[in-house]
């Protein structure tokens, strides 16, 4: 506990400190730094905080950020390709594939993945609404949940639901860019052995 | 495999501590509550990120601290755990390790204590994880693959347990999981269990003096997944983590028919075998760690597992006072 910081500036920090990524120190520092800041930027910021809140929504179509009852820029945005889904777990699992910069098609978050210990089944996951949105035009899923049990679950699940005609894949599991084979660990190396790909 | 020097912070009695070792037989003297098993046991937490007579790492912080350190310094390179806030972190020459399963082990240590007793006298619990550890430290591989399984089989007891029950095509996908995983590891802990009874009737023959058997029993559990009888078991009934494994003297259960001599010589049988087959499948000796165990023994039973791990490199044992017989070269460190 830090010593002798006023209480209601240990409460500031006490709230920080619930951000991620924010340990005792950081967010000592952040609240000590909104506190001595002589202009209207700790209001900005608090203003801010409230209007997001507020305002930002789920896409009423896959499930990632937008604002009001709008469909999100993703969806809106003709240009790109319709005929393919990306499956996700979050919405914030669309930002990283966005940064790729590689994928051009649209996205589904599930809302989570299936997993018994959290209570968590088929039923509480977007997966209705996936089913409706293949039948308009799409030809392709790739299915770009996390390898660990639960994601497994939920990728076989969704396999066994979506309709044969459609191409199905899911993310390649192997070495990493730029990764020399002397210090991936033996799983990810099995897993780059058994997914090889053909060199001519 | 050797350690130079271990320090420790906030751990069992020690609010800090530091020791160096040379290579070779390392005496540690010292009083009872002195806190030489302590030692052995933070060597034994930063190679197996657990204590060898404590299940729990929370159970090593020192009364009135709120987290504990233990920094080894290898041959090779610096290992360091900590345990903070109910979370462990490790780090490999000073980088945190994001795959604490690629850091299991990294010290290969061999314990030689009285707990070794429980493993022989204990239920197939005991002796499940101790082959699962021996699989562990010889297969690295099956380090991630023991996680997953445990995971798997987690969700699935979940599933078991869930009100009302959940999807049926869930069941059967973790079922599919479980059994992919877990027929791979039953298949390598089969080979595994060989190796080591072979090796452990060597070394319990050796021990006793005289041509005692040593085997081990292993009945594999079914893979037939009962939703019904299952979920009113509220556990999993199939699966690797229900095999039956013992260890038998004489062709007799150790822990149900065998004597307290005998049972003490397959304590120590076990380990030495563990210590011979890690060393063959690395290439250097395991450091072993000795609590008081050599002690106890008659001279002829201490000579004879002297004997066997003769080329060990580096030995650290605790005891009340130095051997009359010790080798002249053995360091001493008196707490």
């Amino acid at each position: 506990m830090p010593v002798g910081l006023p209480p209601s500036l240990l409460k500031l920090s006490e709230q920080l400190r619930r951000l991620p990524g924010a340990g005792p120190r950081s967010a000592e520092r952040m609240a000590l730094a909104l506190v001595r800041s002589h202009n209207a930027w700790p209001k900005d910021l608090a203003t801010a905080i409230l209007e997001a809140q507020a305002r930002v929504k789920l896409c009423p179509r896959c499930g990632f950020y937008a604002e009001g009852e709008e469909l999100c820029d993703i969806c809106r945005d003709t240009s790109r390709d319709s005929t393919t889904l990306c499956v996700v777990e979050t919405a914030n699992d669309v930002l990283p594939i966005e940064r790729a910069g590689i994928y051009r098609g649209l996205y589904h978050c599930l809302g989570g993945k299936i997993s018994p210990l959290d209570g968590i089944g088929p039923e509480h996951l977007r997966i209705g609404s996936l089913l409706e949105r293949v039948e308009s035009g799409v030809g392709e899923v790739i299915v770009a949940l996390g390898n660990d049990v639960e994601g497994e679950t939920t990728s076989i699940f969704l396999s066994g639901h979506l309709p044969t005609h459609l191409r199905i894949s899911r993310l390649a599991q192997g070495l990493p860019m730029g990764g020399s084979i002397e210090i991936a660990d033996s799983l990810t190396l099995g897993k780059a052995m058994e997914n090889r790909l053909s060199l001519r | 495999m050797q350690i130079a020097e271990l320090r420790v912070v906030g751990f069992r009695c020690f609010a800090s501590g530091s020791w160096r070792f040379a290579p070779g037989v390392n005496y540690i003297l010292g009083p009872n509550g002195a806190g030489k098993t302590s030692i052995l046991e933070a060597a034994h937490a930063v190679s197996r990120f657990k204590s060898f007579r404590a299940s729990n790492l929370r159970d090593l912080i020192a009364k009135g601290s709120q987290e504990f350190g233990v920094h080894a310094v290898c041959e090779k390179s610096e290992l360091r755990l900590s345990w903070r806030a109910g979370k462990r972190a490790f780090w490999v020459d000073g980088v945190l390790s994001d795959h604490p399963t690629e850091a299991w082990g990294l010290l290969a240590v061999v314990p030689f204590t009285s707990h070794d007793l429980e493993i022989v006298r204990g239920g197939p619990a005991y002796k499940r994880l101790f082959l699962n550890t021996l699989m562990a430290q010889t297969d690295r591989d099956t380090i991630s693959r023991q996680l997953r399984y445990q995971e798997i089989v987690r969700q699935r007891n979940a599933y078991l347990q869930a009100d009302p029950s959940p999807d049926r095509q869930v069941f059967d996908i973790l079922t599919e999981q479980m059994i992919a995983v877990g027929c791979e590891l039953q298949k390598r802990r089969a080979q595994v269990a060989g190796a080591f009874e072979k090796m452990a009737a060597r070394v319990h023959a050796v021990i006793a003096g005289k041509p005692e058997t040593f085997s081990v029993t292993l009945r594999e559990n079914h893979w037939n997944a009962d939703l019904q009888a299952e979920r009113e078991a509220g556990h999993s009934l199939i699966g690797f983590q229900r095999d039956y494994v013992d260890f038998a003297v004489e062709g007799r259960s150790a822990s149900r028919f065998a004597s307290e001599g005998q049972q003490r010589t397959a304590a120590l049988a076990l380990r030495a075998a563990e210590f011979l087959i890690v060393r063959s499948k690395i290439g250097v000796p395991p450091v072993v760690l000795a609590d008081d165990v050599f002690g106890e023994l008659d001279p002829a039973r201490r000579e004879a597992l002297l004997s066997l791990v003769q080329e060990a490199g580096q030995v650290l044992i605790t005891c009340t006072k130095k051997p009359v017989d010790a080798t002249g070269d053995a360091t001493t460190l008196t707490l």
